[in-house]
């Protein structure tokens, strides 16, 4: 919650309030209709997070720097969905309440009415509801997912001109009309952005399908660049979609290769609807990506620390590109790496780790396979590595494997900031 | 994911049950007393004028004395009472043609009444805070008082007829 991000979703909520109270003609009016005030301003704050969610998934390159990772800044739209959403739903509520016993006006603010602000408001919150509850509750495929939630777009749309349209604090007072019409105009454009100029003018490379390997429930596919190749840093990832029949839409994906390779190497478990659709791929098909993306490698540049790597399953995929990079890079520092997976059978990269580890001489390679050795935790860790606190951790895996193991160590003294960890499981 | 989707279903239950809480009580409700009816000149719709007519201070006492009736006070839209239609020359004998006849001239403003006294909402409807809630031609008096303090009448002065 430390990112300058966080601090800005949290100055424009206060903004918001503040314009909301200098928008009464004092703090009287407020106190005197609680209900309505408390729902005007949920309202506000929900609109305008809302729009920041907006802002967040527009997979701009400058919320990385804010708040520290894609993966974060997804995590934060989430949140910040989640959150707008519950101010929103309660906005009618509270002005239900403020009108009973009125119940035909109450009724407007539940149901189609002849008033067209407030149907408009109605509609909105009724897009929200049904797009929410087909991201939440009912588990969609992937690409019937993404289709509709861009329904959020019209949710935005029709909630601008309920605010438009609507009498209240936004039509009379104008410094606050200005305001949440500015913070509209900034979440709108960025659905725009997002939905129908990001594959053209987002940072876009293309590709073609080089090679494609099985390995076990895992493809390993290799890219080669048509014209500009995408520069990365070991440990990041790009969006990718393939110009076949069921593959067009973008999905993250690691890059496991290091740097210094000229193409790119993402290995995918075969887990979801649209990676089982993996095996269609062909070499000479096209493949268009967009990034890099992440933070992964932070703290990488520091040569003087050495390095722990703890990787769980496919997790190890990032580390891929790091070995492979210190390894090209002759890099002399220390670095531990820990693979654990749920069988020797799944460790599917065991082999090329072996091979790296020797010719990388400083590498550390420790292989915890069910069955064989026990979960990577923090006393396995003290028995290599000795003191903990002056190395950089990385690490990649379940979630709920890298928040035990992150809780362990900085109970063990060791800093958060030296904590690097990514979720690459979003959405 | 788990905390945002329970707070969804949470909102969701609650918005449902208030809602329909709300949509059943509607129609059991007693509506605000329309009054447009009674007195025909109130509604926010079609008035009888004579253009060129203006008042003069006979007919302002006509006024004042056909407005004892406190409905007529509350509700009449117009300082001059409507002309009653007549056949028979003027009686200062001017022609009859060269006074207009009587045209329905559309009034679109949106008068209530809180407490005996009339406000023309018509500009302060689209400003209002708590939303368009108004119900032109109706005593509000009611919904007035269960939303705001008194001390808000104040504020209404300046829309005061």
């Amino acid at each position: 919650m430390k990112s300058i991000g966080n601090w800005i979703l949290w100055v424009i909520i206060l903004i918001t309030l503040g314009m909301f109270v200098s928008s009464k003609a004092d703090i009287t009016e407020v106190m005197a209709t609680p209900w309505l005030s408390a729902s005007q301003a949920l309202a506000l704050v929900g609109t305008a997070l809302l729009s920041m969610s907006f802002v967040l998934s527009s997979r701009a390159r400058f919320l990385e720097s804010l708040f520290g990772g894609m993966d974060k800044v997804m995590k934060v739209h989430h949140i910040v969905g989640g959150i707008s959403f519950l101010l929103i739903i309660n906005h009618p509520l509270f002005l239900a309440i403020d009108a009973i016993p009125n119940f035909q006006i109450a009724t407007r603010y539940f149901w189609l009415s002849t008033n067209l602000s407030y149907s408009l408001g109605v509609g909105a919150l009724y897009t929200l509801i049904i797009t929410l509850l087909l991201t939440l509750v009912i588990k969609l495929p992937y690409d019937l997912w993404l289709k509709t939630h861009d329904f959020m777009g019209l949710a935005l749309l029709l909630g601008s001109l309920h605010v438009y349209t609507i009498s209240s604090d936004v039509s009379r007072y104008a410094p606050l009309r200005i305001w949440m019409f500015g913070l509209l105009g900034v979440g709108f454009f960025s659905f725009i952005y997002k939905v129908f100029l990001y594959s053209s003018f987002g940072p876009k490379y293309k590709y073609s399908v080089n090679s494609i390997r099985r390995l076990k429930d895992v493809y390993e596919i290799t890219l080669l660049p048509i014209d500009d190749k995408v520069s990365f840093l070991p440990g990041q990832f790009v969006f990718i979609n393939f110009e076949v029949l069921g593959l067009e839409e973008k999905h993250p994906f690691t890059i496991s290769s290091a740097p210094t390779f000229n193409g790119l190497r993402i290995s995918v478990k075969a887990l979801g609807d649209y990676t089982v659709k993996l095996n269609q791929l062909k070499d000479g098909m096209i493949a268009n990506v967009w990034g890099p993306y992440g933070r992964f490698y932070k703290g990488m540049s520091d040569e003087a620390k050495d390095v722990v790597m703890i990787a769980g399953g496919i997790g190890i995929t990032p580390f891929l590109s790091m070995l492979n990079n210190e390894l090209t890079k002759n890099l002399k520092r220390k670095v531990w790496l820990y693979y654990g997976a749920s069988s020797t059978e799944d460790a599917v990269y065991d082999t090329e780790i072996s091979a790296i580890e020797e010719k990388l001489t400083n590498l550390n390679y420790f292989r915890h396979f069910g069955g064989i050795k026990p979960r990577v935790s923090v006393d396995v860790l003290k028995e290599k590595l000795g003191e903990l606190s002056n190395k950089l951790f990385y690490i990649c895996g379940p979630t709920i494997m890298m928040e035990n193991l992150s809780e362990q160590l900085i109970k063990n003294g060791v800093k958060r900031k030296n904590i690097i960890m990514e979720d690459f499981a979003f959405k | 994911m788990k905390i945002i989707k329970t707070i969804f279903l949470i909102s969701l239950f609650n918005f449902l049950v208030v809602g329909s809480i709300v949509m059943a009580m509607q129609n059991k409700e007693i509506k605000p007393p329309t009054l447009a009816g009674i007195i025909p000149t109130m509604a926010p719709e079609t008035v009888t004028e004579i253009p060129t007519a203006k008042p003069t201070q006979k007919n302002s006492q006509i006024a004042k004395n056909k407005t004892t009736d406190p409905f007529a006070i509350i509700f009449s839209q117009k300082d001059v009472p409507a002309p009653k239609a007549t056949s028979k020359p003027s009686q200062n004998n001017q022609p009859a043609n060269t006074q207009a006849p009587p045209q329905p001239v559309a009034d679109n403003r949106c008068i209530i009444a809180i407490d005996g006294v009339r406000y023309d909402v018509s500009v302060f409807r689209n400003q209002h805070s708590g939303g368009d809630i108004f119900s032109c031609g109706t005593d509000m008096s009611a919904i007035f008082h269960g939303q705001h303090p008194n001390s808000f009448l104040q504020r209404m002065a300046q829309y005061k007829i």
